[in-house]
């Protein structure tokens, strides 16, 4: 059980960036990115190497200055009120230094004591921080013996350590075993449902698409899309895969499948045929309405529709900066 | 039966998620039968030793965390584990070679006086050398290794953040210092030297220890880079080198030698050294915390205070041994110090943002008395200049005004206000023209430290050899003797006026310059007195509140 939180007053949205723009000399690394995050959700930010997600989660963690705009956590500026942000906010770099001659209970007991916790609250957030991260048993290793994996748990438990009402995670995923990248999955739907906001930057794109309420998609510093995974969907010219199966040759299917403008054949194999269907569903009904109406046999008909991956291919034109 | 098909990976993550969803919240991977760390455990014995135990903790809870994690480090270190080990054994050899050597005198004769000249070293390079070189490497190591910015985001602030490593320096200083004190007392039992040389001998070089370890921590904080860390640490090897020699110098030439210890000229001269070097170490140490602190806090005020507070011991202790000795050259000495300070500060706030943030304009005094009062210790590159000219002539002033109670009666040599003219006129014009120039350059290059500082040197240089250029050029031959176009060369001038009487006409010409370029300097800043106090935002006044108020409210 996570530690008891006073609930806080504020109403507003738990995050929000507005206009925030952050140039590094002639290079606009973030440019005019504004989102909201509501208190108890997940907000994945997706965008290629360089597209500038860190930069503007430095910010928001007090660790960087806007050129312009503002970052603000529960209605406080991380730039003009960086102590008070401070104390709100778990941040998990994508990579961090540790101490030489330390393990792994006095590095958290570190944290823990330069976060302000005090006597029996700080040994109860330690246990409950190592058995969270697994880490029960390496308390006593040296940091610098860890594992990628072992050190990316620490990071989150060192993020954790305070109790934060708002997680910052870049990257968190990133070296962590199959079994341990579930269970973040799981861990971070638990702590949004504890009121947890959470922002998390991945390039697992399909582990971002089941634990994240809303997305944000960034390149070149711009955010290009944001809203749920199916509205940003919506808004796109929509694309399916659509796999059929027909009992003897193609021929008639091939013959209706090409006087159909919206379609798009990309594969005539035995007696299967693999086709982009360029629409929503008026558009497959009407096909499918098509191959029954030419008396086509069909033995089998699937569609897949676009994935987060999908979604954020179409967006996104893969520039770096 | 159904004849849907499976994803292997699929189903190895179903069936880790479904049997993982029995356990309790966590990434897995441990052993959930595993002790805790003592650490994560509380403190559940009873009786006596529960008692101290508590009450360590308790203790524990007070101290600065990088001082506790500093000090789980430092005691771990192979560092101190070799340095420890050798001062041990250097004092034991020392011990033993000094009691062959002396024998049979040292049975019947005093001989502690040899001894603690072994033993001075062994405790000097150590606390000296050793410490502050080691609290160098622990801040730069923090920015170096990306430790620093999950150091950042905690509540520590960032003069926490440095009197945790000052004190755990200081924590170290201790431990060697308490390996040494038994030779220290067998020093004092051997006879030949009293105990308050000994403790003066302590107290000086844990004095220059402090000072050379702040030093070395604000070294620390001056440059991010790679480059610039490299050059941070050639000079806290400079400084420490310099340290050691001086301190080493001061104790054997005048404590141990002279005996110094026990008179009260000793005690003067000790008391004025802890009393500027703690001033010294609080600008230092509070230097360091406004070089890593955000830029939007207010990083400048604080430091100033403490400057003017610094200007203030210095005169007083000035004064004191002026009024002691009757001497007018100390009083000079000092006057040029305070000019060689304010010019090297005043250069360093040049480098100051004019740009205040919303968070340091919630901090500026709203009241006309407080305007006009405090206005010059609002950041900012303008009250910076304002600020060191005033407050550099101020110190002068009264210095000058001191010298006046001295009985004078040195003819050839200038007085103190034609003295106290030319330094004034000096800092006036220098950091006026260093101004002038370092603007556009900041501008142009960004603020950084080094503009107007090497402005500054460049600037005092030229004035130097500018004039024997000119008479080189002119007539072919430098000047030979003191001639009015030597006013540029401070130097010079500095010379001249100390060895015989300064026409108060050419002092009051340098005074009429330097207060000329200050007035243009002037009429360039009138901006940064613009700013004016804006009200803390509601929400932050809301989360104020909301903090204070008792749990469960």
């Amino acid at each position: 059980m996570i530690a008891d939180v006073p609930p806080s007053p504020w109403t507003g949205p738990v995050i929000e960036l507005r206009g925030l723009c952050r140039d590094f000399g002639n290079t606009r690394a973030v440019d005019q990115v504004s989102f909201t995050v509501p208190r108890g959700s997940v907000f994945g930010y997706i965008g290629p190497n360089g597209a500038g997600k860190t930069t503007s989660m430095r910010i928001l963690s007090t660790l960087e200055l806007p050129s312009s705009g503002e970052a603000l956590v529960e209605g406080l500026s991380s730039s003009n009120d960086p102590d008070r942000v401070r104390t709100r906010l778990g941040f998990m770099p994508d990579s961090f230094g540790t101490y030489s001659d330390t393990n792994c209970a006095e590095y958290l007991d570190f944290f823990a004591r330069a976060n302000g916790l005090v006597g029996r609250q700080r040994t109860q957030r330690l246990r409950w921080v190592m058995d969270f991260t697994g880490l029960r048993s390496l308390a006593f290793k040296p940091i610098r013996g860890l594992s990628k994996g072992m050190r990316q748990r620490l990071c989150l438990g060192r993020a954790l350590i305070h109790d934060p009402a708002v997680l910052i995670l870049d990257e968190p995923a990133a070296g962590l075993d199959p079994r341990a990248r579930i269970e973040l999955r799981r861990i971070i739907r638990s702590l949004a449902a504890e009121n947890k906001t959470i922002l998390i930057s991945s390039h697992i794109l399909t582990e971002l698409s089941e634990m994240c309420d809303r997305v944000g998609i960034i390149e070149q510093g711009r955010l290009l899309a944001t809203g749920t995974f199916e509205e940003i969907r919506a808004t796109l010219k929509q694309n399916r895969e659509i796999a059929l199966r027909v009992s003897g040759s193609t021929a008639d299917a091939m013959q209706v499948l090409d006087a159909l403008d919206e379609v798009e054949v990309v594969a005539n194999e035995g007696n299967e045929v693999r086709f982009i269907l360029h629409g929503g569903d008026e558009h497959q009904i009407a096909v499918l309405r098509s191959l029954v109406e030419a008396r086509v046999e069909l033995m089998e008909y699937s569609s897949r529709d676009d994935s987060l991956e999908d979604v954020f291919l179409q967006i996104t034109q893969g520039r770096v900066q | 039966m159904s004849d849907q098909s499976i994803d292997p990976a699929s189903a190895s993550s179903q069936a880790m998620e479904s049997a993982t969803a029995a356990n309790p919240i966590s990434l897995g991977g441990g052993d959930g039968e595993a002790p805790y760390h003592p650490l994560a455990m509380d403190v559940e014995q009873s009786g006596a030793w529960g008692g101290v135990d508590r009450i360590s903790r308790g203790f524990g809870e007070w101290l600065n965390p990088i001082l506790v994690k500093e000090a789980r480090q430092s005691l771990k270190s192979r560092q101190f584990i070799i340095t420890f080990f050798l001062l041990l054994v250097a004092s034991c050899s020392w011990t033993i070679l000094g009691v062959v050597v002396n024998a049979p005198d040292v049975y019947y004769l005093p001989t502690g006086d040899s001894l603690i000249v072994g033993y001075y070293f062994v405790l000097a390079i150590p606390m000296i050398g050793m410490v502050p070189l080691a609290a160098h490497r622990s801040l730069a190591a923090e920015i170096d290794d990306d430790t620093f910015e999950m150091l950042v985001i905690t509540k520590l602030t960032s003069l926490g953040i440095v009197l945790g490593k000052m004190t755990s320096a200081i924590l170290q200083m201790l431990i060697y210092f308490a390996a040494i004190v038994p030779c220290l007392a067998f020093t004092y039992l051997l006879r030949g030297i009293d105990l308050p040389t000994i403790v003066m001998m302590i107290i000086v070089v844990f004095f220059t220890a402090l000072l050379v370890t702040s030093a070395c921590l604000m070294l620390a904080t001056l440059a991010p880079s790679r480059a610039g860390q490299t050059l941070a640490l050639l000079a806290a090897l400079g400084l420490i080198v310099f340290a050691e020699f001086l301190c080493g110098a001061f104790n054997m030439e005048v404590i141990l030698r002279q005996g110094l210890g026990s008179d009260s000229e000793g005690l003067l001269f000790t008391s004025i050294f802890v009393v500027i070097g703690a001033s010294c170490i609080a600008v230092f140490l509070k230097a360091a915390a406004a070089r890593i602190a955000p830029v939007t806090e207010n990083r400048s005020t604080g430091l100033r205070y403490l400057m003017l507070l610094q200007q203030l011991l210095w005169c007083g202790s000035m004064a004191l041994i002026i009024l002691w000795y009757e001497d007018l050259e100390v009083l000079n000495f000092s006057n040029m110090v305070i000019a060689g300070y304010w010019l090297l500060m005043g250069s360093i706030m040049l480098a100051e943002s004019p740009e205040l943030s919303p968070r340091v304009q919630r901090g500026l005094p709203s009241t006309v008395a407080g305007r006009v009062l405090r206005t010059w210790f609002n950041p900012g590159p303008g009250t910076g200049f304002v600020y060191a000219i005033t407050t550099g002539s101020t110190g002068v002033a009264v210095m000058a005004l001191v010298g006046t109670l001295v009985p004078y009666d040195r003819a050839p040599r200038t007085d103190s206000i034609t003295f106290a003219m030319i330094v004034i006129g000096y800092l006036a014009g220098y950091l006026g023209i260093v101004r002038l120039i370092s603007m556009p350059l900041c501008r142009r290059f960004g603020r950084m430290l080094t503009l107007p500082v090497g402005t500054l040197a460049t600037v005092l240089m030229l004035a130097l050899v500018s004039p024997t250029v000119l008479m080189v050029a002119t007539t072919g031959a430098p000047a030979r003797s003191y001639t009015p176009i030597e006013a540029v060369n401070w130097g010079w001038t500095l010379i001249e006026s100390f060895e015989r009487r300064f026409s108060p006409a050419l002092a009051l010409l340098i005074l009429t310059v330097g207060a000329f370029i200050a007035i243009v300097n002037l009429a360039l800043l009138f901006r940064e007195f613009d700013y004016r106090r804006v009200a803390v935002p509601k929400r932050v006044l809301e989360d104020a509140a909301a903090q204070t108020q008792p749990a469960g409210d």
